[in-house]
């Protein structure tokens, strides 16, 4: 086997005859004495001689009104795929469609089930719901009677809640008192008598 | 070159006769590659228009980094590595076909038959990349630097493969 690579890349334009004088020398002397490269160069001959069988004028004739049929077809092909080309590439990612549609059913669940925070009770709540009519609105469709019976009801209700507040801040107090003055001493208790009955003195004078 | 981007530019404008000179002027060249890559006509004539119509829809994005003629050989052997592919082995005459009532040539020509018949059968079991190189080189009469452009590798790549594609090619038929 020869391993001569220039006199081999020289074989096939050797064939075609595009060597210069120098060149077709150097070829020639080596095939003279070279058997791998002249079967080398049959190959290249035989395989470069294998014509192509002629489809004939009509085929050639019939090409270039085929070929421009077919490019204006797919042309009209993909304008009308415009639009569904471009869905087709926003929609083409499963797993971006797989997680869109979770995180959208997660935080519809999450609107539906979470926690709603309860309405802290305070006594000014509790007092307007107990002045107030469950409905405000049909006050003013109450007679001169029914208001004259709704102004009673509400002061002896207000009467009833503020003798109920005095009581219970009064008791608050007196037991704050209680207990402080059992905390002071024999000195602290004879001072605290003194401050009283001088102020006594002073209301009374 | 300037005369192809001249009728390129023509098409591109919607000139129809541009166009028309353009596949004119390209068709028999590739019909031809494309028959030696597939051994029949059907499908050499379906390839061609399938690359004379891939070309001219993309036309607009040819960048001219090659020829005209460099790029359309490119698509149509994708085109035909397809066929390749979807056939699984390229079909091809028995030897075995050859009839003697049907060739009443001189014995000399009939071994002559026998002998390229054999070179197509080894042409057809060379891998891929070294039967389009050997063909572009041997049948199509390409430089190597238009062969490794057409085969997008490198010009030692390409020699290499013509190399080892007619080192086989000998042995079958030595």
């Amino acid at each position: 086997m020869c391993n001569d690579t220039i006199i081999k890349e020289l074989l096939a334009p050797y064939l075609e005859q595009k060597l210069d004088k120098p060149e077709q020398g150097l070829v020639e002397n080596h095939l003279a004495s070279c058997e791998d490269c002249r079967l080398e160069l049959s190959c290249i001959s035989m395989m470069a001689e294998e014509r192509v069988p002629d489809p004939g004028d009509a085929f050639w004739a019939a090409i270039p009104g085929r070929v421009y049929r077919a490019v204006q077809e797919q042309q009209r092909v993909n304008k009308n795929l415009g639009i569904a080309w471009l869905l087709e590439r926003i929609s083409l990612p499963r797993w971006a469609v797989v997680s869109a549609t979770t995180a959208t059913v997660l935080m519809l669940s999450w609107f539906v089930v979470r926690p709603v925070p309860e309405k802290a009770p305070s006594q000014g709540y509790e007092l307007a719901d107990a002045i107030m009519p469950a409905d405000s609105g049909r006050v003013a469709d109450l007679n001169q009677d029914e208001l004259m019976t709704l102004d009673t009801w509400a002061v002896a209700a207000l009467a009833s809640i503020a003798k109920e507040a005095d009581q219970a801040i009064g008791s608050v107090l007196d037991a704050d008192i209680y207990e402080d003055v059992a905390e002071l001493d024999a000195g602290e208790g004879e001072q605290l008598l003194k401050m009283i009955d001088q102020r006594t003195k002073e209301v009374s004078s | 070159m300037d005369e192809d981007l001249d009728l390129i530019n023509r098409t591109l404008a919607g000139e129809r006769a541009a166009f028309n000179e353009l596949v004119v002027k390209y068709q028999k060249p590739l019909y031809s590659l494309l028959f030696r890559m597939v051994s029949n006509h059907d499908d050499a004539a379906d390839l061609l228009q399938k690359t004379l119509v891939k070309a001219f829809i993309g036309l607009g994005s040819f960048q001219q980094r090659s020829s005209f003629k460099t790029w359309l050989y490119q698509i149509s052997i994708n085109l035909a590595k397809n066929v390749y592919r979807d056939r699984g082995k390229a079909t091809y005459v028995s030897i075995d076909d050859v009839s003697l009532s049907r060739d009443p040539r001189t014995l000399d020509a009939l071994i002559k038959k026998e002998d390229r018949l054999l070179l197509r059968k080894a042409l057809i079991g060379l891998p891929e990349k070294q039967r389009h190189t050997v063909m572009l080189r041997v049948q199509e009469g390409k430089k190597f630097e238009e062969i490794a452009e057409i085969m997008g590798c490198s010009l030692g790549t390409a020699k290499a493969n013509y190399h080892h594609g007619v080192q086989k090619l000998k042995t079958l038929m030595g």
